[in-house]
Protein backbone atom coordinates (compact mmCIF):
# COMPACT_ATOMS: atom_id res chain seq x y z
CA UNK A 1 0.00 0.00 0.00
CA UNK A 2 2.65 2.12 0.78
CA UNK A 3 4.52 2.02 -2.53
CA UNK A 4 0.70 2.81 -3.84
CA UNK A 5 0.39 6.02 -2.16
CA UNK A 6 4.01 7.05 -3.00
CA UNK A 7 3.18 6.40 -6.78
CA UNK A 8 -0.21 8.43 -6.65
CA UNK A 9 2.32 11.14 -4.61
CA UNK A 10 4.54 11.13 -7.55
CA UNK A 11 1.74 11.58 -10.23
CA UNK A 12 0.78 14.70 -8.26
CA UNK A 13 4.70 15.62 -8.17
CA UNK A 14 5.38 15.87 -11.37
CA UNK A 15 2.46 17.87 -12.20
CA UNK A 16 3.42 19.92 -9.77
CA UNK A 17 6.88 20.33 -11.08
CA UNK A 18 5.87 21.36 -14.14
CA UNK A 19 3.84 24.09 -13.09
CA UNK A 20 6.32 24.91 -10.04
CA UNK A 21 9.35 24.69 -13.07
CA UNK A 22 7.02 27.73 -15.52
CA UNK A 23 7.01 29.98 -11.74
CA UNK A 24 10.53 29.31 -11.07
CA UNK A 25 11.46 30.38 -14.71
CA UNK A 26 9.32 33.83 -14.98
CA UNK A 27 10.43 34.82 -11.55
CA UNK A 28 14.23 34.35 -12.59
CA UNK A 29 14.04 35.77 -16.26
CA UNK A 30 11.28 38.35 -16.12
CA UNK A 31 11.21 38.64 -11.71
CA UNK A 32 7.56 38.61 -11.65
CA UNK A 33 6.34 36.18 -9.30
CA UNK A 34 2.89 34.67 -10.78
CA UNK A 35 0.15 34.46 -8.48
CA UNK A 36 -2.50 33.78 -11.55
CA UNK A 37 -0.54 30.45 -12.03
CA UNK A 38 -3.43 28.58 -11.03
CA UNK A 39 -5.76 30.23 -13.46
CA UNK A 40 -3.77 29.49 -16.48
CA UNK A 41 -3.61 26.14 -15.69
CA UNK A 42 -7.20 25.99 -15.35
CA UNK A 43 -7.57 27.57 -18.66
CA UNK A 44 -5.05 24.93 -20.52
CA UNK A 45 -7.08 22.30 -19.59
CA UNK A 46 -10.67 23.89 -21.11
CA UNK A 47 -9.30 24.83 -23.72
CA UNK A 48 -8.32 21.12 -24.21
CA UNK A 49 -11.83 19.53 -23.06
CA UNK A 50 -13.49 22.36 -25.53
CA UNK A 51 -11.23 21.44 -28.73
CA UNK A 52 -11.61 17.78 -27.72
CA UNK A 53 -15.31 17.26 -26.99
CA UNK A 54 -17.44 20.06 -28.96
CA UNK A 55 -14.76 21.11 -31.90
CA UNK A 56 -14.20 16.83 -32.15
CA UNK A 57 -10.28 17.25 -32.56
CA UNK A 58 -8.25 14.20 -31.32
CA UNK A 59 -6.59 13.84 -27.98
CA UNK A 60 -3.20 14.59 -29.15
CA UNK A 61 -4.04 17.94 -31.29
CA UNK A 62 -6.46 19.36 -29.15
CA UNK A 63 -3.55 18.63 -26.32
CA UNK A 64 -0.96 20.61 -28.58
CA UNK A 65 -3.64 23.50 -29.75
CA UNK A 66 -4.33 24.34 -25.91
CA UNK A 67 -0.78 24.63 -24.92
CA UNK A 68 -0.05 26.81 -28.09
CA UNK A 69 -2.91 28.83 -27.27
CA UNK A 70 -2.32 29.02 -23.59
CA UNK A 71 1.62 30.15 -24.41
CA UNK A 72 0.12 32.56 -26.89
CA UNK A 73 -1.99 34.27 -24.17
CA UNK A 74 0.84 34.02 -21.30
CA UNK A 75 2.66 36.40 -23.92
CA UNK A 76 0.10 38.62 -24.60
CA UNK A 77 -0.65 39.32 -21.05
CA UNK A 78 2.77 39.77 -20.59
CA UNK A 79 2.89 42.41 -23.26
CA UNK A 80 -0.53 43.84 -22.72
CA UNK A 81 -0.03 44.15 -18.34
CA UNK A 82 3.08 43.38 -17.00
CA UNK A 83 5.59 45.06 -19.56
CA UNK A 84 4.41 48.35 -18.30
CA UNK A 85 4.93 47.23 -14.95
CA UNK A 86 8.37 46.31 -15.08
CA UNK A 87 9.75 48.90 -12.99
CA UNK A 88 6.92 49.71 -10.55
CA UNK A 89 7.23 48.28 -6.91
CA UNK A 90 6.71 44.61 -6.11
CA UNK A 91 3.82 44.60 -4.37
CA UNK A 92 2.45 46.40 -7.54
CA UNK A 93 3.47 43.11 -9.78
CA UNK A 94 1.88 41.09 -6.71
CA UNK A 95 -1.32 42.83 -7.07
CA UNK A 96 -1.48 42.94 -10.66
CA UNK A 97 -0.57 39.22 -11.12
CA UNK A 98 -3.74 38.08 -8.40
CA UNK A 99 -6.49 40.41 -10.16
CA UNK A 100 -5.23 38.68 -13.87
CA UNK A 101 -6.25 35.25 -12.46
CA UNK A 102 -9.40 37.11 -10.70
CA UNK A 103 -10.68 37.90 -14.27
CA UNK A 104 -9.46 35.19 -15.68
CA UNK A 105 -11.27 32.91 -13.27
CA UNK A 106 -14.16 35.04 -13.55
CA UNK A 107 -13.61 34.63 -17.83
CA UNK A 108 -13.62 31.02 -17.38
CA UNK A 109 -17.37 31.60 -15.31
CA UNK A 110 -18.81 33.10 -17.92
CA UNK A 111 -17.92 31.67 -21.23
CA UNK A 112 -18.19 27.98 -19.90
CA UNK A 113 -19.99 28.29 -16.68
CA UNK A 114 -19.97 27.02 -13.36
CA UNK A 115 -20.47 23.41 -13.58
CA UNK A 116 -17.97 20.94 -14.36
CA UNK A 117 -16.68 19.15 -17.48
CA UNK A 118 -15.58 16.02 -17.34
CA UNK A 119 -12.23 15.13 -19.16
CA UNK A 120 -11.91 11.31 -20.24
CA UNK A 121 -8.24 9.80 -20.54
CA UNK A 122 -7.95 8.71 -23.88
CA UNK A 123 -5.99 5.65 -22.40
CA UNK A 124 -9.03 3.66 -20.52
CA UNK A 125 -8.61 3.02 -17.09
CA UNK A 126 -7.25 -0.77 -16.51
CA UNK A 127 -4.33 -0.38 -14.43
CA UNK A 128 -1.23 -2.10 -15.33
CA UNK A 129 0.77 -4.13 -12.81
CA UNK A 130 4.02 -2.97 -13.03
CA UNK A 131 5.38 -5.68 -10.56
CA UNK A 132 5.48 -3.77 -7.15
CA UNK A 133 1.97 -1.57 -7.74
CA UNK A 134 -0.47 -0.96 -9.84
CA UNK A 135 -0.61 1.97 -12.11
CA UNK A 136 -2.77 3.46 -14.05
CA UNK A 137 -1.73 3.96 -18.06
CA UNK A 138 -2.67 7.95 -17.18
CA UNK A 139 -0.25 7.81 -14.69
CA UNK A 140 1.92 6.41 -16.83
CA UNK A 141 0.60 9.49 -19.52
CA UNK A 142 1.69 11.96 -16.79
CA UNK A 143 5.40 10.31 -16.25
CA UNK A 144 6.42 10.29 -19.66
CA UNK A 145 5.22 13.58 -20.73
CA UNK A 146 6.92 15.52 -17.54
CA UNK A 147 9.91 13.63 -18.30
CA UNK A 148 9.64 14.58 -22.17
CA UNK A 149 9.06 18.93 -21.08
CA UNK A 150 11.56 18.69 -18.54
CA UNK A 151 14.19 17.12 -21.04
CA UNK A 152 12.93 19.91 -23.67
CA UNK A 153 13.01 22.57 -21.70
CA UNK A 154 17.24 21.58 -20.14
CA UNK A 155 17.93 21.38 -23.81
CA UNK A 156 16.40 24.61 -24.74
CA UNK A 157 18.41 25.97 -21.85
CA UNK A 158 21.08 24.27 -22.59
CA UNK A 159 22.18 23.83 -26.44
CA UNK A 160 19.76 26.82 -27.48
CA UNK A 161 20.15 30.90 -28.27
CA UNK A 162 17.09 31.57 -26.55
CA UNK A 163 17.69 29.49 -23.94
CA UNK A 164 21.11 31.43 -23.34
CA UNK A 165 19.62 35.05 -23.69
CA UNK A 166 17.50 33.66 -21.23
CA UNK A 167 19.94 32.37 -18.74
CA UNK A 168 21.48 35.76 -19.50
CA UNK A 169 18.79 37.92 -18.10
CA UNK A 170 18.28 35.84 -15.83
CA UNK A 171 21.61 36.80 -14.23
CA UNK A 172 22.06 40.41 -15.13
CA UNK A 173 19.54 42.04 -17.23
CA UNK A 174 21.18 45.38 -17.84
CA UNK A 175 24.73 43.28 -18.60
CA UNK A 176 22.56 40.96 -20.95
CA UNK A 177 20.53 44.19 -22.70
CA UNK A 178 24.36 45.61 -23.71
CA UNK A 179 25.10 41.99 -24.71
CA UNK A 180 22.49 43.41 -27.48
CA UNK A 181 19.99 40.78 -25.94
CA UNK A 182 16.43 41.64 -26.57
CA UNK A 183 15.32 41.47 -23.46
CA UNK A 184 11.32 42.26 -23.41
CA UNK A 185 11.37 39.53 -26.03
CA UNK A 186 13.21 37.17 -23.43
CA UNK A 187 10.21 38.26 -20.53
CA UNK A 188 7.61 37.35 -23.46
CA UNK A 189 9.21 34.23 -23.92
CA UNK A 190 9.11 33.53 -20.37
CA UNK A 191 5.43 34.28 -19.86
CA UNK A 192 5.06 31.94 -22.66
CA UNK A 193 6.65 28.78 -21.86
CA UNK A 194 5.11 29.38 -18.16
CA UNK A 195 1.84 29.40 -19.29
CA UNK A 196 2.16 26.80 -22.00
CA UNK A 197 3.73 24.80 -19.17
CA UNK A 198 1.00 25.55 -16.99
CA UNK A 199 -1.38 24.34 -19.99
CA UNK A 200 0.16 21.16 -20.22
CA UNK A 201 0.01 20.17 -16.48
CA UNK A 202 -3.96 21.22 -16.32
CA UNK A 203 -4.39 19.07 -19.30
CA UNK A 204 -2.07 16.40 -17.75
CA UNK A 205 -4.28 16.11 -14.24
CA UNK A 206 -7.39 16.92 -15.88
CA UNK A 207 -8.38 13.56 -16.12
CA UNK A 208 -7.76 13.30 -12.04
CA UNK A 209 -10.17 15.74 -11.23
CA UNK A 210 -12.34 17.20 -13.47
CA UNK A 211 -12.59 20.85 -15.33
CA UNK A 212 -14.37 23.33 -13.54
CA UNK A 213 -13.47 27.16 -12.82
CA UNK A 214 -10.92 26.54 -10.00
CA UNK A 215 -9.35 23.33 -10.72
CA UNK A 216 -6.13 24.78 -11.05
CA UNK A 217 -6.08 26.73 -7.47
CA UNK A 218 -5.28 24.17 -4.95
CA UNK A 219 -2.78 22.39 -7.68
CA UNK A 220 -1.22 25.92 -8.20
CA UNK A 221 -1.33 26.28 -3.89
CA UNK A 222 0.78 23.11 -3.67
CA UNK A 223 3.10 24.08 -6.86
CA UNK A 224 4.11 27.31 -5.28
CA UNK A 225 4.77 25.51 -2.15
CA UNK A 226 6.49 23.30 -3.59
CA UNK A 227 8.95 26.01 -5.78
CA UNK A 228 9.35 27.73 -2.53
CA UNK A 229 10.54 24.41 -1.05
CA UNK A 230 12.92 24.31 -4.06
CA UNK A 231 14.55 27.67 -3.68
CA UNK A 232 12.11 29.72 -6.06
CA UNK A 233 15.23 30.44 -8.21
CA UNK A 234 16.52 27.07 -8.85
CA UNK A 235 14.81 24.90 -11.88
CA UNK A 236 16.16 21.69 -10.32
CA UNK A 237 15.07 23.10 -7.15
CA UNK A 238 11.29 22.58 -8.61
CA UNK A 239 11.36 19.31 -9.77
CA UNK A 240 12.56 18.23 -6.82
CA UNK A 241 10.47 20.04 -4.75
CA UNK A 242 7.43 19.40 -6.58
CA UNK A 243 8.01 15.53 -6.17
CA UNK A 244 8.93 15.91 -2.70
CA UNK A 245 5.80 18.01 -2.06
CA UNK A 246 3.54 15.50 -3.91
CA UNK A 247 4.42 12.17 -2.18
CA UNK A 248 4.55 14.18 1.14
CA UNK A 249 1.05 15.27 0.55
CA UNK A 250 -0.08 12.19 -0.15
CA UNK A 251 1.24 10.09 2.64
CA UNK A 252 -0.24 13.02 5.28
CA UNK A 253 -3.11 12.28 3.53
CA UNK A 254 -3.63 8.95 3.55
CA UNK A 255 -1.91 8.06 7.14
CA UNK A 256 -2.57 11.03 8.74
CA UNK A 257 -6.00 13.19 7.69
CA UNK A 258 -7.33 14.28 4.28
CA UNK A 259 -8.54 17.80 6.15
CA UNK A 260 -4.71 18.50 6.92
CA UNK A 261 -3.55 18.16 3.11
CA UNK A 262 -4.60 21.69 2.12
CA UNK A 263 -2.38 23.02 5.11
CA UNK A 264 0.55 21.19 4.26
CA UNK A 265 1.51 23.48 1.38
CA UNK A 266 0.82 26.69 3.08
CA UNK A 267 2.17 25.93 6.56
CA UNK A 268 4.85 24.25 4.84
CA UNK A 269 5.61 27.88 2.49
CA UNK A 270 5.59 29.27 6.36
CA UNK A 271 7.73 27.02 8.27
CA UNK A 272 10.43 27.13 5.29
CA UNK A 273 11.03 30.84 4.50
CA UNK A 274 11.13 31.43 8.07
CA UNK A 275 13.69 29.18 8.65
CA UNK A 276 15.51 29.27 5.16
CA UNK A 277 14.01 32.13 3.51
CA UNK A 278 15.94 30.86 -0.10
CA UNK A 279 14.29 27.46 0.14
CA UNK A 280 16.31 24.23 0.36
CA UNK A 281 18.46 24.66 -2.53
CA UNK A 282 18.44 28.02 -2.82
CA UNK A 283 21.66 30.21 -2.41
CA UNK A 284 21.44 33.47 0.01
CA UNK A 285 20.56 36.63 -1.97
CA UNK A 286 23.14 39.95 -1.67
CA UNK A 287 21.32 43.10 -2.28
CA UNK A 288 23.82 45.62 -3.27
CA UNK A 289 22.77 49.12 -2.76
CA UNK B 1 -7.71 73.64 3.82
CA UNK B 2 -9.36 71.64 1.54
CA UNK B 3 -8.97 68.68 3.13
CA UNK B 4 -9.64 70.25 6.36
CA UNK B 5 -13.11 71.31 5.13
CA UNK B 6 -13.84 68.21 3.18
CA UNK B 7 -13.21 66.53 6.65
CA UNK B 8 -15.38 68.54 8.27
CA UNK B 9 -18.07 67.99 5.71
CA UNK B 10 -18.00 64.29 6.02
CA UNK B 11 -18.72 64.50 9.95
CA UNK B 12 -21.89 66.56 9.46
CA UNK B 13 -22.87 64.39 6.95
CA UNK B 14 -22.10 61.00 9.22
CA UNK B 15 -23.62 62.55 12.18
CA UNK B 16 -26.68 63.25 9.96
CA UNK B 17 -27.05 60.32 7.99
CA UNK B 18 -29.31 58.12 9.91
CA UNK B 19 -32.09 61.15 9.86
CA UNK B 20 -32.38 61.04 6.45
CA UNK B 21 -31.47 57.75 5.71
CA UNK B 22 -33.53 54.20 5.66
CA UNK B 23 -32.71 50.89 7.46
CA UNK B 24 -31.10 49.03 4.36
CA UNK B 25 -28.84 52.45 3.25
CA UNK B 26 -28.05 52.79 7.32
CA UNK B 27 -26.60 49.53 7.23
CA UNK B 28 -24.40 49.92 3.98
CA UNK B 29 -23.39 53.11 6.44
CA UNK B 30 -22.52 51.21 8.83
CA UNK B 31 -20.70 48.75 7.46
CA UNK B 32 -18.73 51.67 5.45
CA UNK B 33 -17.36 52.67 9.45
CA UNK B 34 -15.78 48.85 9.56
CA UNK B 35 -14.42 48.91 5.85
CA UNK B 36 -12.48 52.40 7.03
CA UNK B 37 -10.99 51.03 9.58
CA UNK B 38 -10.24 47.89 7.35
CA UNK B 39 -8.48 50.07 5.20
CA UNK B 40 -6.66 52.04 7.55
CA UNK B 41 -5.50 49.31 8.75
CA UNK B 42 -4.09 48.03 5.43
CA UNK B 43 -2.67 51.03 4.08
CA UNK B 44 -1.05 51.48 7.57
CA UNK B 45 1.19 48.46 6.48
CA UNK B 46 1.16 48.32 2.89
CA UNK B 47 1.09 52.05 1.89
CA UNK B 48 2.93 53.40 4.77
CA UNK B 49 5.51 50.79 5.64
CA UNK B 50 4.85 49.00 2.12
CA UNK B 51 4.68 45.33 3.65
CA UNK B 52 1.87 43.77 1.74
CA UNK B 53 -0.92 41.16 3.03
CA UNK B 54 -2.52 39.27 1.17
CA UNK B 55 -4.36 37.82 3.97
CA UNK B 56 -5.71 40.95 5.78
CA UNK B 57 -9.45 39.04 5.83
CA UNK B 58 -7.62 36.45 8.51
CA UNK B 59 -7.05 39.20 10.40
CA UNK B 60 -10.69 40.22 10.77
CA UNK B 61 -11.76 36.66 11.01
CA UNK B 62 -9.50 36.33 14.12
CA UNK B 63 -11.60 39.13 15.65
CA UNK B 64 -14.81 38.54 14.96
CA UNK B 65 -14.65 35.09 15.85
CA UNK B 66 -12.46 35.47 19.14
CA UNK B 67 -15.31 38.15 20.63
CA UNK B 68 -18.13 36.31 18.92
CA UNK B 69 -17.09 33.14 20.85
CA UNK B 70 -16.15 34.78 24.25
CA UNK B 71 -19.42 36.65 23.84
CA UNK B 72 -21.10 33.36 23.79
CA UNK B 73 -19.38 31.22 26.48
CA UNK B 74 -18.74 34.04 29.44
CA UNK B 75 -21.11 36.41 28.82
CA UNK B 76 -18.74 39.10 29.65
CA UNK B 77 -19.50 42.69 28.33
CA UNK B 78 -19.31 43.91 24.90
CA UNK B 79 -16.49 45.98 25.17
CA UNK B 80 -14.26 43.45 26.97
CA UNK B 81 -15.07 40.74 24.67
CA UNK B 82 -14.37 43.34 21.96
CA UNK B 83 -10.65 44.51 23.37
CA UNK B 84 -10.55 40.69 23.58
CA UNK B 85 -10.71 40.12 19.77
CA UNK B 86 -8.77 42.91 19.08
CA UNK B 87 -6.06 41.85 21.62
CA UNK B 88 -5.67 38.34 20.15
CA UNK B 89 -5.50 39.66 16.15
CA UNK B 90 -2.75 41.88 17.53
CA UNK B 91 -1.05 39.00 18.96
CA UNK B 92 -1.15 36.97 15.52
CA UNK B 93 -0.04 39.93 13.95
CA UNK B 94 3.21 40.38 16.11
CA UNK B 95 3.54 36.72 15.10
CA UNK B 96 2.79 37.30 11.22
CA UNK B 97 5.19 40.26 11.17
CA UNK B 98 8.13 37.95 12.48
CA UNK B 99 8.45 36.04 9.09
CA UNK B 100 8.26 40.10 7.65
CA UNK B 101 11.65 40.90 9.08
CA UNK B 102 13.26 38.01 7.38
CA UNK B 103 11.14 38.04 4.13
CA UNK B 104 10.15 40.69 1.59
CA UNK B 105 8.07 41.72 -1.51
CA UNK B 106 7.02 38.03 -2.76
CA UNK B 107 8.08 36.18 -0.29
CA UNK B 108 5.98 37.92 2.25
CA UNK B 109 2.90 37.92 -0.03
CA UNK B 110 3.23 34.06 -0.60
CA UNK B 111 3.75 34.15 3.91
CA UNK B 112 0.54 36.16 4.36
CA UNK B 113 -1.10 34.81 1.60
CA UNK B 114 -0.55 31.33 3.62
CA UNK B 115 -1.48 33.07 6.88
CA UNK B 116 -5.01 33.56 5.66
CA UNK B 117 -5.45 30.66 4.00
CA UNK B 118 -4.58 28.74 7.18
CA UNK B 119 -6.73 31.13 9.03
CA UNK B 120 -9.66 29.95 6.45
CA UNK B 121 -9.14 26.13 6.98
CA UNK B 122 -9.01 26.01 10.78
CA UNK B 123 -12.47 28.30 11.21
CA UNK B 124 -13.97 25.66 8.99
CA UNK B 125 -12.32 22.73 10.72
CA UNK B 126 -12.96 23.50 14.31
CA UNK B 127 -16.56 23.16 14.23
CA UNK B 128 -16.89 22.76 17.88
CA UNK B 129 -16.08 26.03 18.40
CA UNK B 130 -16.80 28.23 15.52
CA UNK B 131 -19.67 26.16 13.76
CA UNK B 132 -17.16 25.79 10.96
CA UNK B 133 -19.37 25.70 7.85
CA UNK B 134 -22.46 26.17 9.28
CA UNK B 135 -21.35 29.71 10.55
CA UNK B 136 -21.48 31.28 13.86
CA UNK B 137 -24.88 33.52 15.38
CA UNK B 138 -23.43 36.46 17.57
CA UNK B 139 -25.30 36.98 20.45
CA UNK B 140 -26.34 40.83 20.63
CA UNK B 141 -24.21 42.05 23.36
CA UNK B 142 -25.65 44.55 25.99
CA UNK B 143 -23.80 47.56 27.45
CA UNK B 144 -25.35 49.59 30.08
CA UNK B 145 -27.53 52.20 29.06
CA UNK B 146 -26.92 51.48 24.96
CA UNK B 147 -29.34 48.84 23.56
CA UNK B 148 -26.99 47.72 20.96
CA UNK B 149 -29.03 45.90 18.95
CA UNK B 150 -30.98 49.36 17.24
CA UNK B 151 -28.85 50.24 14.25
CA UNK B 152 -28.55 53.90 15.06
CA UNK B 153 -26.68 52.80 18.19
CA UNK B 154 -24.73 50.62 16.47
CA UNK B 155 -24.24 52.98 13.37
CA UNK B 156 -23.03 55.71 16.23
CA UNK B 157 -20.94 53.59 17.94
CA UNK B 158 -19.13 52.46 15.00
CA UNK B 159 -18.73 54.98 13.28
CA UNK B 160 -16.95 57.17 16.93
CA UNK B 161 -14.65 53.80 16.64
CA UNK B 162 -13.95 54.59 12.75
CA UNK B 163 -13.37 58.52 13.63
CA UNK B 164 -10.83 57.36 16.73
CA UNK B 165 -9.39 54.57 14.52
CA UNK B 166 -8.41 57.39 11.82
CA UNK B 167 -6.99 60.02 14.10
CA UNK B 168 -4.98 57.56 15.70
CA UNK B 169 -3.58 55.92 12.64
CA UNK B 170 -3.12 59.93 11.48
CA UNK B 171 -1.20 60.81 14.62
CA UNK B 172 1.48 57.77 14.32
CA UNK B 173 1.69 58.21 10.71
CA UNK B 174 2.70 61.86 11.35
CA UNK B 175 4.95 61.49 13.91
CA UNK B 176 8.34 59.63 13.95
CA UNK B 177 7.28 56.20 13.72
CA UNK B 178 5.28 57.09 10.44
CA UNK B 179 8.94 58.79 9.13
CA UNK B 180 10.33 55.35 10.06
CA UNK B 181 7.64 53.44 8.51
CA UNK B 182 7.97 55.35 5.41
CA UNK B 183 12.03 55.57 5.38
CA UNK B 184 11.38 51.32 5.68
CA UNK B 185 8.72 51.09 2.95
CA UNK B 186 11.63 53.11 0.58
CA UNK B 187 14.69 51.68 1.69
CA UNK B 188 14.92 48.67 4.54
CA UNK B 189 19.18 49.95 3.85
CA UNK B 190 19.08 53.26 4.13
CA UNK B 191 16.21 53.25 7.26
CA UNK B 192 19.10 50.95 8.98
CA UNK B 193 22.04 52.91 8.08
CA UNK B 194 20.37 56.22 9.45
CA UNK B 195 19.66 54.19 12.41
CA UNK B 196 15.85 52.95 12.30
CA UNK B 197 15.16 50.00 14.35
CA UNK B 198 13.95 47.90 11.18
CA UNK B 199 12.54 44.80 13.66
CA UNK B 200 10.92 46.89 16.13
CA UNK B 201 9.24 49.65 13.39
CA UNK B 202 7.58 46.38 10.92
CA UNK B 203 6.46 44.68 14.28
CA UNK B 204 4.84 47.63 15.37
CA UNK B 205 3.29 47.89 11.28
CA UNK B 206 2.13 44.58 11.90
CA UNK B 207 0.64 44.46 15.66
CA UNK B 208 -1.04 48.16 14.97
CA UNK B 209 -2.79 47.06 11.68
CA UNK B 210 -3.50 43.50 12.95
CA UNK B 211 -5.26 45.19 16.21
CA UNK B 212 -7.29 47.59 13.53
CA UNK B 213 -7.94 44.61 11.57
CA UNK B 214 -9.41 42.81 14.57
CA UNK B 215 -11.40 45.56 15.98
CA UNK B 216 -13.18 45.82 13.29
CA UNK B 217 -13.91 42.20 12.96
CA UNK B 218 -15.17 42.31 16.15
CA UNK B 219 -17.64 45.19 15.07
CA UNK B 220 -18.59 43.10 11.88
CA UNK B 221 -19.52 40.28 14.10
CA UNK B 222 -22.19 42.31 15.98
CA UNK B 223 -23.56 44.51 13.12
CA UNK B 224 -24.54 40.95 11.21
CA UNK B 225 -25.13 39.23 14.50
CA UNK B 226 -24.29 35.87 11.91
CA UNK B 227 -20.26 35.71 10.91
CA UNK B 228 -19.31 32.85 8.44
CA UNK B 229 -16.11 31.60 7.06
CA UNK B 230 -16.80 33.12 3.77
CA UNK B 231 -16.88 36.50 4.98
CA UNK B 232 -13.22 36.05 5.74
CA UNK B 233 -11.94 34.36 2.52
CA UNK B 234 -9.02 34.91 0.04
CA UNK B 235 -11.55 37.47 -2.10
CA UNK B 236 -12.18 39.28 1.24
CA UNK B 237 -8.74 40.16 1.18
CA UNK B 238 -8.38 41.11 -2.55
CA UNK B 239 -11.53 43.47 -1.52
CA UNK B 240 -9.55 45.20 1.06
CA UNK B 241 -6.57 45.26 -1.14
CA UNK B 242 -8.74 46.74 -4.22
CA UNK B 243 -10.15 49.33 -1.31
CA UNK B 244 -6.76 50.71 -0.47
CA UNK B 245 -5.50 50.85 -3.95
CA UNK B 246 -7.89 52.36 -5.94
CA UNK B 247 -8.44 54.86 -3.13
CA UNK B 248 -4.80 55.80 -3.05
CA UNK B 249 -2.13 54.03 -0.81
CA UNK B 250 -0.22 56.20 1.96
CA UNK B 251 -3.35 58.31 2.13
CA UNK B 252 -6.08 58.09 4.28
CA UNK B 253 -8.34 60.20 3.02
CA UNK B 254 -8.02 57.21 -0.29
CA UNK B 255 -8.90 54.88 2.42
CA UNK B 256 -11.92 56.54 3.10
CA UNK B 257 -12.72 56.50 -0.68
CA UNK B 258 -12.24 53.21 -1.11
CA UNK B 259 -14.36 51.65 1.67
CA UNK B 260 -17.19 53.86 0.49
CA UNK B 261 -16.82 52.53 -2.71
CA UNK B 262 -16.49 49.07 -1.60
CA UNK B 263 -19.39 49.21 0.16
CA UNK B 264 -21.63 51.10 -2.51
CA UNK B 265 -20.10 48.89 -5.52
CA UNK B 266 -21.75 45.45 -4.83
CA UNK B 267 -25.15 47.77 -4.54
CA UNK B 268 -24.36 49.47 -7.55
CA UNK B 269 -23.73 46.07 -9.37
CA UNK B 270 -26.67 44.34 -7.27
CA UNK B 271 -28.41 43.45 -10.85
CA UNK B 272 -25.07 41.75 -12.38
CA UNK B 273 -23.93 39.50 -9.31
CA UNK B 274 -22.01 37.31 -11.27
CA UNK B 275 -19.90 40.33 -12.39
CA UNK B 276 -18.66 41.70 -9.13
CA UNK B 277 -15.71 40.00 -8.57
CA UNK B 278 -14.86 40.40 -12.03
CA UNK B 279 -15.59 44.42 -12.19
CA UNK B 280 -13.64 44.71 -8.64
CA UNK B 281 -9.89 42.55 -10.32
CA UNK B 282 -11.07 45.09 -13.12
CA UNK B 283 -10.29 48.22 -11.09
CA UNK B 284 -7.58 46.98 -8.73
CA UNK B 285 -5.84 45.90 -12.26
CA UNK B 286 -6.65 49.34 -14.05
CA UNK B 287 -5.45 51.63 -11.30
CA UNK B 288 -2.57 49.88 -10.70
CA UNK B 289 -1.33 50.14 -14.32
CA UNK B 290 -2.68 53.25 -14.82
CA UNK B 291 -3.32 55.38 -11.96
CA UNK B 292 -0.93 53.78 -9.12
CA UNK B 293 -1.64 56.63 -7.18
CA UNK B 294 -5.43 56.05 -6.83
CA UNK B 295 -8.23 57.94 -7.10
CA UNK B 296 -6.74 59.97 -4.63
CA UNK B 297 -3.20 60.79 -6.76
CA UNK B 298 -5.80 61.45 -9.69
CA UNK B 299 -7.56 64.28 -7.97
CA UNK B 300 -4.43 65.78 -6.67
CA UNK B 301 -2.88 65.56 -10.67
CA UNK B 302 -6.10 66.82 -12.23
CA UNK B 303 -6.00 69.89 -9.57
CA UNK B 304 -2.72 70.60 -10.15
Amino acid sequence: MLVQVIISGITSGAVYALIALGFVMIYKAAGVMNFAQGQIVTLGAYFAVTLRDHMEFSYAASFLSAIFATGLLGVVLERLLFRPLIKAHESSVIIATIATGIILENVIRLVWGSEFYPFKTPFGVTAIDVGFALVTPQELWIFGITTALVLLLYGYFEWTKHGLAMRAVAINQTGSALMGINVGRVFSASWGINSALGAAAGILFAPLLAVTPVMGNAVSTSAFAAAVLGGAKSLPGAIVGGLTLGVVENLVGFYVSTALKPLLSFTLIIAILMVRPTGLLGREEIKKV
Amino acid sequence: MTSRIAFVGAIIAVGCLPFAADQYVLYLATLTAIYLMIGFSLNLLLGYTGQISLGHAGFVAIGAYASAILTKHSGLGFGLTAAFGAGLAAAVGFLVGLPALKVRGYYLALVTLAFGEIIQVSIRQAKSLTGGNDGLNVVAPQIPGLALSRPHTTYYLLWVLALFSFLAVRNVVRGRTGRAFACIRDSEIAAQAVGISVTRYKLYAFTLSALLAGLAGAMYSILNQYIHPDDFDFSRSIAYLMMVVVGGLGTLAGSAIGAVLLAVLPEVLRRFQDYQELVFAVLLLGSIIFVPQGIIGLGRYLAR
